[in-house]
């Protein structure tokens, strides 16, 4: 594994401590979303094959909890209620007993995929966001919400609280540190942030810089916000994918994030990523580090040094970069923020032996900050 | 040229067509007389003009078809079939090679598919159109069963399907299989030249047929006198 920068760390500042994941464990397919239980132990992983399985860190040992009728693409540990919520390309949401081991209840969040869920820090709110991209236009600019994008539901009963709307396809989504705010975007770089306690639109911009139109030979849209992650303490917004292509086939935009201070009216960008920090592939998750010091982007590497990076929470410069040798699609780290834990996959191969070889990827790295 | 009226045009043209029917009979010339031919094609395409007019193709026919370029397209071909155009393609090939973001393009590229596809041949069917043309919908090449790491499937030439409908084809025939996953043909597999044998022999056009150029090898219409798919013909 190549360090994506040689630049040195003053004291303090947040480092991945090894080159070399301490683990690495294979599943049978792609892992779209990854969460890890308080301990850091225990990972759960929602897969391509609509599977959602609990991997143990140390052995690898991996069982399925419960199965999606399609692509699982979301997992959320619930720690104080050991509950597990899952998503899926079904458009369902899967409440999962982890202490009884036996499911709880499924609830239709969409008629469309979910895209990514999320469970608010109090636990209390799970909100799921989907929609199709239709051609809406001659350019092929997406076409009205089907249903409401955005929906969010009582952890406890699974009643739907609240339904917003937001054009379709709506990517990404978060909930503020304080459970008040769930914030989502979309493929055309449109972000809203809803004040649910009020019930009402908090904070609507758009950033321009995420969305892809084929001026070389793809007439659609692509790319969009993928991830987005408040800060600590609220006050901004991060939101992360990659920059404009000429070509949307060649997935080689600028690796991107951006800050808005979303409680500005309007919201304000107050920083990204600088030029020189970055190479090209598309960015698909964004995590804090539990110390607040320093956040996570990861995805892919089209072109460039890294694909994994900690930045620097306040000045926003990239403290250390790596190229983990697979597609990041999700990332955790444990409550002590002692490792970190990346998932994603690797190229499907062709079958061997009668068997599909597993291109499914979980990755442990010790991390210190 | 905005200003030019049709009948400034025709006057011009007439003069440019004596002066270079002039020179070719005084000259003999070839490359005379071929642009001549190619002055006669392009002339003939602008009188058509009018048919390959977005603005003039009906409103309630452009909304059926949906809003994006293949829609409007596909409309297009539509109306030119109606109109006596012998060969028509409408290319859409480069939205489906996905390399990356497979599944979020698909999503809008299957149903948009569908949609203009069924609008096409219902036309077509309702118009009595259907029985004296042939719709092939086809790619070069198909996708890898299989995923690349970066949510897209690359080329894969080994394994693919495509669809015939209308002039000379037996409606409701599927032929050939693969294999549960779509790596392997197991089923009756056929290459390019059993397509265009088909084609070929769907519209009464002999598939065999060869040019004897001059000094070039011979050129054969469909080589290796590849049979056509008798299954799907009618």
């Amino acid at each position: 594994m190549n360090s994506g920068d040689d630049k040195p760390k003053s004291e303090g500042e947040a480092t991945l401590l090894k080159a070399e994941p301490v683990k690495e464990h294979k599943l049978p397919t792609a892992v779209l979303a990854l969460d890890a239980a308080s301990d850091g132990r225990q990972l759960f992983a929602a897969c391509f094959d609509g599977g959602v399985y609990q991997v143990d860190v140390d052995t690898g040992n991996f069982e399925r909890l419960l199965k999606h009728d399609s692509y699982a693409s979301g997992v959320w540990h619930l720690p104080t209620s050991q509950l597990l919520i899952s998503a899926g390309y079904d458009g369902v949401l899967h409440w999962f007993d982890l202490a009884s081991r036996k499911p709880v209840r499924q609830v239709r969040a969409h008629r469309f995929w979910s895209w990514q869920m999320a469970v608010s820090p109090d636990e209390r709110l799970v909100a799921s966001v989907t929609g199709q991209y239709l051609a809406g236009g001659y350019k092929y600019e997406p076409g009205p919400e089907q249903e409401p994008s955005v929906r969010v539901f009582d952890v406890q009963t699974g009643e739907l609280r609240r339904s917003v709307s937001l054009g379709p396809p709506v990517l990404s989504l978060a909930f503020s540190p304080d459970s008040r705010c769930v914030a989502a975007a979309n493929m055309m770089g449109d972000v809203r942030v809803w004040d649910l306690t009020r019930g009402e639109l908090a904070a609507a911009w758009a950033t321009p810089d995420f969305t892809s139109w084929g001026i070389i030979k793809s007439h659609h849209y692509c790319g969009g916000i993928f991830a987005m992650a408040f800060t600590p303490d609220g006050h901004e917004l991060f939101v992360c994918g990659m920059g404009p292509m000429r070509d949307p086939m060649a997935g080689n935009g600028k690796q991107t994030w951006q800050r808005f201070a979303w409680r500005e009216n309007p919201p304000r960008k107050t920083g990204e990523i600088e030029d020189g920090d970055r190479g090209n592939g598309l960015m698909e998750t964004i995590e804090f580090h539990p110390s607040q010091k320093c956040f996570f982007m990861a995805g892919r590497l089209a072109q460039g040094k890294w694909n994994a990076a900690l930045f620097d929470s306040s000045s926003g410069k990239l403290l250390h970069g790596l190229d983990t040798k697979m597609r990041v699609t999700s990332a955790a780290f444990s409550a002590d923020g002692a490792r970190l834990f990346l998932a994603g996959a690797v190229g499907q191969q062709k079958k061997k032996d009668g068997k599909l070889p597993e291109f499914g990827r979980i990755k442990a790295f010790h991390c210190a900050a | 040229m905005a200003d030019l009226t049709t009948e400034d045009f025709e006057e011009r043209e007439a003069l440019r067509r004596f002066l270079t029917k002039k020179f070719e009979n005084e000259r003999k010339s070839a490359a005379a007389a071929s642009q001549n031919a190619a002055f006669a094609r392009v002339q003939g395409l602008m009188t058509c003009a009018d048919l390959f007019d977005l603005e003039k193709l009906p409103a309630k026919d452009k909304e059926r078809y949906g809003p994006g370029t293949f829609g409007l397209h596909t409309l297009l071909a539509r109306h030119l079939v109606e109109n006596g155009a012998p060969f028509v393609m409408v290319a859409n090939g480069m939205t489906w090679d996905c390399h990356v973001f497979q599944h979020e393009i698909y999503q809008m590229l299957v149903p948009e598919l569908d949609q203009v596809i069924y609008h096409l041949i219902t036309d077509l069917e309702q118009r009595g159109l259907l029985e004296r043309t042939l719709v092939v919908m086809m790619g070069e090449f198909g996708r890898t069963p299989w995923l690349n790491a970066s949510r897209g499937r690359d080329h894969y030439p080994d394994a693919w399907s495509l669809a015939l409908a209308g002039h000379g084809i037996k409606r409701g025939v599927v032929v050939g299989a693969t294999d549960d996953d779509g790596v392997e043909v197991t089923e009756k597999p056929f290459n390019e030249k059993n397509l265009f044998a088909t084609i070929f022999t769907a519209l009464g056009i002999d598939p065999h047929a060869e040019y004897d150029i001059p000094n070039l090898a011979t050129f054969y219409r469909v080589e290796e006198r590849a049979k056509p798919i008798e299954e799907v013909l009618a």
